[in-house]
């Protein structure tokens, strides 16, 4: 007795209804769980990833900018290091070279050699095991190559100079350089390497790029511009000690350079965390909505008894809430741990160190939210329209729903349903049951659409960013690259080149950086463009086919024509046809008139020159520092091979190689990196795709128990279990291949929308927009399958019900 | 606006009861539905006095209006026109809530499918009316049920679920909780529609027992016999209330 004075009847009833039907109470748990979990991962692996990442890169003190140039001596970082508004300024010297990795294969690898490892000021590199600092040849490897290379601490590396001698180098420990951009994305293995060592690899004893950070007063906000001005300062400064300079590197003060690739993915993430809590709150009112209509009658006798409507209406939300809590319960450690999974996955991809599980109250906070607040105020609505049931309605349900008066839309449906006379009477009725309830079939709609839109859509963004990648591939008609250390005579270079067995076509070209200048004056050098670099083809080149977007490409009689790319004009909007280009190379001033603007495919900002002109304008007449080459074979591998031999050879032959790209190789990477966002979105799209299937389940088993009497009748005149089992199957078909319909029409603008978004994250650039249709494809595949799978347990549960149990079912 | 909702969904003070008022009292009650196929009247002018204490049946065929006329009373509908005074208090008048509160406390409903919650035990069931009406202490509660459900002749059954249950004891059931809060009226809509005759005079003599402890009976039946063991049978034809049969009936005082 004393047991019934702890919870009165009522609460026993909302208990009883909890754990009376399971089914039920964990398809709306799973609901909410979803959106929770989604909500919950979401922001505490953000906060977890803005909190790792901001410490790893302040950690490094890293540099506000880094200049790259030929080498040059330690006389010329001390002046840049006096210069008004720089604070530090530390030399290091960068060996591009080649060696073999544990499988046998030869990859290009950066050695850094770093004059005094004790005294770092500026990008400071860690030490996480082994010797330290790295003593004469030896070597030290970066964290993030050590997967690339395959090898260990205290095994030997081979490398090849740059003059082709080979030589050992021996790994004594590993690295963490947090300011590097790390393997995976560079598509290099880093390794460190002290000034001594420099001489064994046939290097002066030089220096070639300086990382400097500048006084806290030369910064304002985020702003880059005035660390530009502080750089072109240093850039000069070089140049006047005699040294051609490449490039300047400006970063975003307090910003890790993959920033940009962070925030898209964290974009996607929030997507995909606030489309699965909207579904899952669709589903609940649906669920809610139905958990009164079954209980219409129980609710009046409730009230028939003396019940009022706000005690009812609180024993529902408090149902509700009890759903919440027990969701808050199942997603808030599975978030929690999903966001463990994903920092760690992306400490690892962004090479930064992962500070470690944290769960703060704020994310508590959120979910608590989304599992409660969310659910209670989506549930006030249908709740309060259930019970304002009067007694007298709900004690003349009679448990068969009442058709209501055909709308518009019924008879429409009719007519069409009429059209197709050789329909067979159960298949009528599921096409006709499917339009019944029209707000639980646009809630069901909703969520399978949505689904079904970002599923499509991600495939799309997934085949626009290959397309992006082969339209700027298609640009590129040679399949490897050479660069050297200095300029040759092209007649030289091909003639090398060309002795090379398997290279159908050589053709060499003037390569070199500079800054484009609004005008002559002296004073617009303070201004002037982001370095961009400068390519002298000849006119008639086969090797490269850049996309015109306006005026015309080189022709023979050009002197002093330029074409530009669209990525250099965002820097110097100025540049228009016929205008005229000031470009500063080393010390030189020369001017062009631009003749063209081409598109430009994820080659960073480019200037064309004719090749024969510009040569002789840089007093390099019939000098070139790079060569591209065609290879006879379209073979992957034997490409690879081609290089390699390349390289042999032309070191033997004393040219100085600084570097070969294959490619396919590049290709290959650009893709690799491609695919951890694509993974996300699949992994995105597939728990949407889940959340829709889990929809339509809760809706087809509300169906069922709905339609309990329905049922009954159909038994008691004749029906199998099958023909049952059938009307429940067809009618989520229906429900299946409708969303897909409108799915379609939606995901094209959204794709759009979606893939435009992520490469001006991504790439800095919009993305070029393709459909996929193969998406569309999977989709209808998977909402067919989704739907039979959805309605198989629900239509189960209608069959196995005898007539007497429906007959007499309550 | 929202201030007058709000009132609306929680102010459930009742007026004052009229005294020395008739424990039932219909006033020209008219009832008249719209529907698809045009206006029907169920009710034309209704004139009904019940003394406290009567067990009155209410007879007439199906569709002649008799549940429409329980519906008055018990306020689970309104009239068109015309006024209900129960117990002194003028039903017609009240908002859903304050008649959601009054019925509680003022009438016991039964009806003909028992309608007892399906999750709850019989006991539970019982307790429920007790429980929104937070009428008797807490502890009390399942003492005065387990009370009820003895008179009633089902405390062997208390804690079991209603679907395990016969029908007469579901509906011996469902008239405890009628009970549940000592209301002066019970009302009761073909309460043995769905029994066997045995068990169908069991409850009608549960009911006259009932009446002679004071309660005021309301009965909604088509048959006949069971009617003329009330204390009075009115009978209603065509919206209308017959003239009075002076008919026998067995003594029950």
């Amino acid at each position: 007795m004393l047991k019934y004075s702890m919870i009165t009847p009522r609460w026993r009833k909302v208990l009883a209804d909890l754990w009376g039907n399971k089914l039920r109470t964990l398809l709306v748990v799973l609901s909410i769980s979803v959106g929770v979990f989604s909500v919950g991962m979401v922001y505490s692996s953000y906060l977890m990833f803005e909190r790792d990442l901001a410490l790893s890169w302040k950690s490094a003190a890293p540099a506000s900018a880094s200049v790259y140039a030929d080498p040059f001596d330690q006389d010329l970082v001390d002046s840049i290091r006096s210069l008004r508004g720089v604070k530090e300024a530390e030399g290091r010297r960068n060996v591009d070279l080649r060696v073999r990795t544990a499988g046998g294969e030869w990859r290009q690898m950066f050695l850094t050699a770093i004059p005094d490892y004790n005294k770092q000021k500026v990008n400071i590199i860690k030490s996480q095991t082994g010797a330290w600092p790295p003593g004469d040849g030896d070597v030290l490897l970066e964290r993030s190559s050590l997967s690339e290379l395959g090898l260990v601490t205290g095994e030997s590396i081979q490398v090849e100079t740059s003059t082709g001698r080979k030589r050992t180098l021996k790994i004594t420990g590993i690295v963490y350089d947090p300011s590097q951009i790390p393997s995976l994305f560079s598509g290099r293995s880093n390794g460190y390497i002290n000034m001594d060592t420099l001489e064994k690899l046939d290097e002066e004893r030089q220096l070639d790029q300086v990382n400097f950070v500048v006084e806290p007063w030369v910064l304002s906000g985020k702003e880059t511009a005035p660390i530009e001005a502080v750089g072109r300062r240093a850039w000069s400064k070089l140049e006047q000690g005699d040294t051609t300079v490449f490039w300047l590197q400006v970063n975003k003060p307090g910003e890790h350079p993959m920033q940009g690739i962070i925030n898209a993915l964290v974009m996607l993430l929030t997507v995909l965390g606030v489309l699965s809590l909207l579904l899952g709150t669709f589903l609940l009112v649906n669920t809610v909505s139905a958990i009164l209509t079954q209980q219409v009658r129980q609710v009046g006798i409730m009230k028939a008894i003396g019940a009022r409507r706000d005690q009812i209406l609180r024993m529902y939300l408090i149902l509700v809430g009890a759903y919440g809590v027990l969701a808050l319960v199942v997603a808030a450690p599975l978030g929690a741990l999903a966001a463990s999974a994903v920092t760690g996955f992306m400490a690892q991809v962004f090479n930064f160190d992962s500070g470690g599980f944290e769960l703060p109250p704020k994310v508590l906070l959120l979910e608590a939210t989304a599992a409660i607040v969310v659910p209670i105020l989506a549930a006030i609505w249908p709740i309060w329209r259930g019970t304002g049931i009067t007694v007298r309605e709900a004690v003349s349900d009679y448990g068969i729903g009442n058709v209501m008066s055909k709308g518009r839309l019924d008879t429409w449906i009719d007519r069409l349903l009429e059209r197709r006379s050789n329909l067979s009477r159960p298949i009528l009725l599921s096409l006709r049951n499917t339009f019944r309830r029209k707000g639980r079939l646009a809630l069901t709609l909703l969520t399978l659409t949505v689904a079904g839109t970002v599923f499509m859509a991600v495939f799309s963004i997934r085949s626009s960013l290959y397309s992006t990648l082969d339209d700027a591939l298609d640009y590129f008609h040679y399949d490897i690259s050479v660069g050297f250390t200095q300029n040759y005579r092209a007649t030289r270079i091909e003639h090398e080149v060309l002795k090379v067995p398997g290279v159908k076509a050589a053709e060499s070209w003037g390569f070199t950086s500079g800054r484009v200048l609004r005008n002559e004056q002296k004073e617009s050098e303070d201004d002037a463009s982001k370095n961009i670099f400068i390519l002298a083809p000849p006119v008639n080149t086969k090797m490269i086919q850049p996309q015109m977007i306006e005026g015309r490409w080189l022709i023979a009689e050009d002197e002093s024509a330029l074409v530009v790319n669209t990525e250099a004009l965002k820097d110097s909007p100025q540049l228009k046809i016929g205008s005229t280009a000031v470009l500063k190379i080393g010390t030189r001033k020369l001017k062009f008139t631009v003749v063209g603007i081409a598109k430009s495919t994820l080659t960073g900002p480019i200037v064309y020159a004719p090749y024969p002109w510009f040569t002789g304008a840089i007093q390099e007449t019939g000098g070139a520092r790079s060569v591209q080459i065609v290879a006879q074979s379209a073979n992957p591998q034997e490409q690879t091979d081609l290089g390699r031999k390349l390289e042999e050879h032309l070191k033997k032959n004393n040219l100085r190689v600084q570097n070969v790209d294959i490619t396919w190789e590049q290709k290959q990477r650009i893709r690799s990196q491609f695919d951890i966002l694509t993974v996300f979105l699949l992994i995105m799209a597939v728990l949407l795709a889940f959340v829709g299937a889990l929809g339509l389940m809760g809706t087809m088993g509300i169906n069922v128990l709905e339609r309990t009497r329905e049922i009954g009748i159909m038994r008691a005149i004749g029906a199998s279990s099958m023909a049952i089992a059938k009307i429940f199957v067809v009618e989520a078909l229906c429900i299946g291949v409708l969303s897909w319909l409108l799915g379609v029409v939606l995901a094209l603008p959204v794709a759009a929308l979606l893939s435009y978004q992520v490469g001006v994250l991504f790439l800095q650039s919009p993305l070029a927009f393709s459909f996929s249709f193969l998406g569309v494809g999977i989709w209808l595949i998977l909402s067919v399958l989704l739907s039979i799978f959805a309605s198989l347990l629900p239509a189960r549960n209608a069959t196995k019900l005898s007539v007497r149990e429906v007959l007499g079912y309550e | 606006m929202l201030g007058k909702w709000l009132s609306g969904l929680i102010g459930v003070d009742l007026p004052q009861p009229r005294s020395a008022a008739a424990a039932v009292e219909l006033l020209s009650v008219r009832k008249t539905y719209v529907t698809g196929a045009g206006e029907f009247e169920a009710l034309k002018g209704i004139q009904l006095q019940v003394a406290a204490g009567e067990f009155v049946a209410v007879v007439g065929k199906s569709g002649s209006g008799k549940s429409t006329l329980i519906n008055m009373i018990t306020g689970i509908d309104r009239p068109t026109e015309g006024e209900v005074w129960v117990a002194g208090i003028p039903v017609h008048t009240l908002t859903e809530n304050q008649i959601a509160v009054w019925r509680g406390r003022t009438v016991g409903v039964v009806f003909q499918f028992f309608q007892l919650l399906p999750t709850l035990t019989v006991l539970e069931n019982v307790m429920l009316p007790m429980d929104f009406c937070n009428m008797y202490d807490r502890l009390e509660r399942p003492e005065r049920a387990m009370r009820l459900l003895e008179m009633v002749g089902v405390s062997e059954q208390a804690h079991k679920l209603p679907a395990n249950l016969s029908g007469g004891q579901q509906q011996r059931v469902a008239i405890a909780r009628s009970l549940a809060n000592d209301p002066p009226l019970l009302v009761a809509d073909e309460p043995t529609g769905n029994l066997d005759s045995r068990t169908a005079t069991a409850v009608i003599d549960l009911f006259k027992e009932l009446a002679t402890r004071g309660k005021t009976i309301l009965m909604v039946t088509h048959d006949n016999d069971l009617a003329r063991r009330s204390g009075r049978i009115v009978t209603v034809y065509d919206g209308q209330v017959m003239a009075p049969d002076v008919m026998e009936t067995d003594s029950y005082a």
